[in-house]
């Protein structure tokens, strides 16, 4: 097995609010290896946002990591130990300043949604570019201007060298999308961790941006992790899929598994749910009902209430992450289904459909 | 360069607006009743040929229309280019006549030199005062939200908000003049007359006084600013912190104070500039309080007393050159708000 | 299941529940007051404005405002002060200023804060002087508050060269320093006689921009709403859809925005005062005693502090409260 660039083991992180404690990430673990792309999926308020900013260990007031941990290429961004039965951040941890100086920016780099937003509409392009190049890399001023018109280009924006000067509200959106990807992939990071980036992109553009970060990605070998809600995206350009469920991962594999090996209901349901050309409106298969908060998640298996397969059991218990791998990758699944804790002895929840024991 | 034509642009726009306020004052000062020559001498009591005299004296036996004509410049235009029928026109405003205060006897545009440097003086030191303490203690404030130092500087701009200015100036008065004996007590220094004007040694002394005398106004005046100013810095930095782009840039490993000077900082400015444009018809208003204290002979008091002594020609002209005034201060915050925002000056989207 | 129904038979546990988060509304009247009450700089703002009221009452209200409406008094201080208080008569022939007890000598607990230019009580004036600042800032609000609103209503609701012109002349009335416009609009319709009324209603009149602007911007949201295009298209009278549908959902703001000035209010007729274009002598006015202490500066400084003081606080107390409200009905970063 090829050595683990970002390992994530049990990560937990809670926003301690007025109103209550939002278990956002409530225990996710997943790893990346160099070169691969790998999928963070899941509808909103998953908490796959709240799982990158964990990484980036950007996490603010009133959020938390409570527990869990967090190792990137030898180092430890993340880690507890027990003394007196609470949990102590451990003395390997990174320091505040050795994560902004030797992981922000420089081992990881993080593309965000919103490409309107991300860019400060007072400085020009190039300059903001710069800056981080210049920053994380071992670059001069003018060098790191160089690199970034460079960067400009790779990424398909025409002119780069006149458009450096230009400022952001003179790009369109998916070209703000490029000089966030340009931004990233300039400072050379090992990993790259994309929440999102199409989402506000329209299809055409999407597919353009896609299709740069594959050519990207096997160029310059940098890790992804993809944060989306869209299969569709994921089936492009995944090569492993994490399925995340309010604050939980509930799937996990290779992507050929998830896709044609599918291991639990809500990815199922996920798959389902997508419109498809040759089925019509009256045909679509909705996941029913909303993701509840994760200030009070569900007891036992927080899928359940909206789970076709439900049983009583699932009511009871809280699923592990059972191995259910059969092909030739490693696959998890946090579904009861798959364990031997007596969910086919159990009733059906709500009348919904039973599924015949294999 | 797309600063530059911002700049020319709205110079340019200003020209239509002056005009307007041109003609608008006067249409406004003569449609109020009252007659000025009444406040000379009682109307019933003088002789015909004194008020007949007045009247011809101040140009106004003349109708409206060709009064409106004198009082543009247009009439002296017309007759430079020998347009038959004006003959002796008087000079106006394209000529830098403002017209002959009655209650002075003094051509207006006389006064206005000696009364518009001292009030602009004192508005400008006052700006300058606010900005300078409003922007630092709102930074800071923001960057301590919610800590002691916050806590202060809120409760100091709600104190600020809620003291009438004139009071302000009384009680400094009181306190740094009256009782403690460091400052003088009222009238202004001013740098552009020659230090033996005042039986100063020389122009070192001449500015030091210029600045002891400008202190107590300055702050008098600027605090209801300074207070206005440092909420909506302090408010505006915070906003500016939620912001993905500062997010960003820690994330790509920005120091934070880098981020608070930088990333942060100019774009807070925004709201910080647009204030200031709006302060500036407020500041006029204070700005009359403050002279009236202070027994400064400025633009303020001088107006006051145009409009109680109905004197007509001195109302117009003030009017018009505090408007003039305004209209350059307004140009100018918005040259500034388009030096920090390009999406002013280089408006094309792609 | 049905869709949105997350709720199944379980109960408890913090686990347990689904659906039900603890959520409360975050809007409507009792969760302002309940923002109100946990507000303490509010509560206070409040509690500040409230003692004002009383104070403004203390001394009756109908001679009073009957004075304040119908023109100038008659040494009604002096006479009131007499009737009520008559050891506060100065002695015959001597007028003193003098300072309060206790900091100063010729002071005495018979004039707590002191006597004025005239030898008449201090804390009196002061407290008389409640009254005017507080009717003031309630009728010139009050009267901003109606000429911005049927303004702004129109404006916004019809749109077109209406809004056009009504909002151009509203921009040059607001281009104006209010203390210049007031002092116009007096001078212009008192003749040259100025008075207090003519203040209150020339403040008003300057602030008829603010509250035109507000209430037109709320209009123009709500008028693109469903129900109001259903109202008319149903025959509605757009007068009554204003009236109806509206004004009611503009109220929060417009309350704010009064609450706060009523205090910029007492402080512009305070300034107006002062330069004598408001109460005229011998009303009772914070900001003409002002006037008469600035003159008398060097000789009792005393005179200067209680009126301002008085000011301050009076509208400290609106701009709290002005603040807590706005806070409650439109959270912002604190």
């Amino acid at each position: 097995m090829t050595d683990t660039l970002l390992e994530v083991t049990d990560l937990k992180t809670h926003f301690f609010t007025e109103r209550g404690v939002v278990r956002a990430v409530d225990g996710i673990s997943f790893d990346v290896r160099p070169g691969e792309i790998v999928g963070l999926v899941g509808e909103s308020g998953a908490g796959k946002s709240v799982a990158t900013t964990s990484i980036m260990r950007l996490v603010d007031d009133p959020g938390q990591i409570v527990s869990g941990e967090i190792e990137f290429a030898g180092s430890t961004i993340v880690g507890f130990d027990e003394a007196d039965g609470e949990l102590v951040p451990r003395e390997e941890m990174l320091s505040n300043a050795d994560m902004r100086r030797q992981i922000r920016g420089n081992e990881i780099a993080i593309i965000f949604q919103d490409p309107m937003e991300s860019l400060n509409p007072v400085y020009s392009v190039g300059a903001q570019v710069r800056e981080f190049i210049e920053l994380n890399r071992d670059l001069s001023g003018g060098e790191a201007t160089e690199e970034a018109i460079e960067m400009l280009r790779r990424v398909g924006i025409p002119e780069a060298e006149d458009r450096y000067d230009e400022y952001p509200h003179q790009f369109s959106g998916g070209m703000r999308q490029r000089v966030l990807i340009a931004m990233a992939l300039g400072c050379r990071p090992r990993l790259i961790i994309a929440d999102e980036p199409t989402t506000a992109l329209d299809v055409t553009v999407e597919g353009q941006i896609l299709e740069l970060v594959r050519d990207l990605q096997a160029e310059f070998d940098t890790s992804f992790v993809w944060v989306t809600h869209d299969m569709g995206v994921v089936a492009e350009l995944c090569d492993r899929v994490n399925v995340m469920y309010l604050g939980k991962i509930v799937e996990q594999g290779p992507i050929d598994d998830i896709f044609y090996n599918t291991k639990h209901p809500y990815t199922e349901a996920l798959l389902s749910s997508i419109p498809r050309p040759d089925r019509t409106v009256a045909e679509l298969d909705p996941i029913e009902g909303t993701m509840p908060s994760a200030r009070n998640p569900p007891r036992g298996c927080r899928f359940h209430p909206r789970c076709p397969d439900a049983r009583e059991a699932c009511t009871r218990i809280d699923p592990e992450f059972y191995d259910v791998s059969d092909g030739a990758g490693v696959q998890y699944s946090a579904c009861i289904k798959h364990a031997d804790v007596g969910y086919w002895d159990s009733e059906p929840f709500d009348g919904q459909r039973l599924e015949q024991p294999p | 360069m797309g600063l530059l034509r911002y700049t020319i642009r709205r110079l340019l726009q200003a020209i239509p607006v002056m005009f307007g306020i041109a003609v608008i004052t006067f249409i406004l000062v003569n449609a109020t009743p009252g007659d000025p020559v009444d406040y000379m001498v009682a109307e019933e009591l003088a002789s015909e040929e004194l008020i007949a005299a007045i009247e011809e004296r101040y140009g106004l036996d003349e109708p409206l229309h060709i009064r409106f004509l004198h009082y543009l410049g247009f009439s002296w235009i017309l007759e430079a280019l020998g347009v038959p029928g004006f003959q002796d026109s008087p000079t106006g405003l394209l000529q830098g006549d403002l017209g002959l205060s009655m209650y002075y006897d003094r051509p207006v545009s006389e006064l206005m030199w000696t009364r518009l440097p001292p009030t602009l003086l004192l508005m400008i030191s006052a700006f300058a005062f606010a900005i300078a303490t409003a922007v630092p203690l709102g930074v800071l404030a923001a960057r301590r939200r919610n800590k002691p130092t916050d806590h202060i500087s809120r409760i100091v701009a709600l104190v600020g908000v809620s003291t009438p200015s004139f009071w302000i100036g009384i009680m400094l008065i009181i306190i740094f003049g009256v009782l403690l004996g460091w400052l003088p007590t009222g009238r202004l220094v001013y740098p552009w007359r020659p230090p033996a004007h005042y039986g100063y040694t020389g122009y070192p002394e001449l500015f030091y006084q210029t600045i002891r005398h400008l202190l107590l106004p300055m702050v008098a005046l600027g605090t209801l600013q300074m207070a206005t100013i440092m909420r909506v810095e302090r408010s505006s930095m915070i906003e500016s912190f939620q912001k993905d782009y500062v997010t960003l840039a820690r994330a790509y490993g920005v120091p934070e104070r880098t981020i608070m000077r930088k990333h942060a900082f100019r774009v807070s400015q925004l709201p910080v500039i647009t204030l200031v444009g709006l302060n500036l018809t407020s500041a006029i208003g204070g700005a009359v309080l403050i002279e009236e204290v202070f027994a400064i002979n400025g633009m303020g008091r001088l107006i006051i007393q145009a409009i109680g002594t109905l004197d007509y020609q001195l109302v117009l002209g003030t009017t018009v050159v505090i408007g003039f005034v305004f209209v350059i201060g307004v140009i100018i915050t918005d040259i500034a708000y388009a030096y920090v925002d390009p999406r002013v000056s280089y408006g094309e989207e792609r | 299941m049905a869709i949105g129904e997350s709720q199944t038979e379980l109960d408890d546990g913090p686990a347990g529940e689904i659906g039900d988060d603890g959520f409360e509304a975050d809007v409507g009247w009792r969760y302002t007051l309940r923002k109100i009450k946990g507000d303490a700089t509010a509560r206070f703002g409040l509690y500040v404005i409230i003692v004002v009221l009383a104070v403004s009452l203390v001394t009756g209200i109908d001679s009073n405002l009957e004075r304040l409406t119908l023109g100038r008094y008659e040494d009604f201080v002096l006479a009131e002060a007499i009737l009520s208080h008559p050891e506060h008569l100065p002695p015959p022939g001597e007028t003193e200023r003098r300072l309060p007890p206790a900091f100063a000598e010729e002071g005495s607990w018979a004039h707590p804060l002191g006597t004025d230019q005239n030898g008449r009580d201090y804390l009196t004036r002061l407290i008389y002087g409640t009254q005017v600042s507080v009717f003031v800032g309630i009728v010139a609000t009050l009267i901003g508050l109606v000429g911005g609103t049927i303004i702004g209503a129109i404006s916004g609701y019809y749109g077109g060269w209406v809004d056009d012109v009504l909002m151009r002349a509203v921009e040059t009335l607001y281009a104006i320093p209010p203390l210049v416009l007031v002092i116009v609009f007096t001078v212009f319709v008192s003749g040259n006689d100025p008075d207090i009324i003519y203040a209150v209603f020339g403040v008003g009149i300057a602030f008829i921009p603010v509250f035109a602007r507000l209430i037109r911007s709320r209009v123009l949201s709500v008028r693109e709403m469903d129900y109001v295009e259903a109202a008319r298209a149903a025959g509605v009278k757009d007068r009554d859809i204003l009236r109806r549908h509206v004004i009611p959902n503009s109220f929060a703001p417009v309350l704010v925005l009064a609450t706060l000035y009523i205090g910029v209010t007492i402080l512009i007729v305070a300034g107006l005062s002062f330069l004598g274009y408001g109460a005229q002598p011998p009303t009772a006015d914070w900001g003409e005693m002002l006037r008469v202490a600035h003159q008398y500066m060097h000789a009792n400084p005393w005179m200067s502090i209680w009126p301002g003081i008085a000011i301050l606080v009076t509208i400290m107390g609106f701009n709290l409260f002005g603040d807590g409200l706005q806070d409650a009905l439109d959270p912002r970063i604190k």
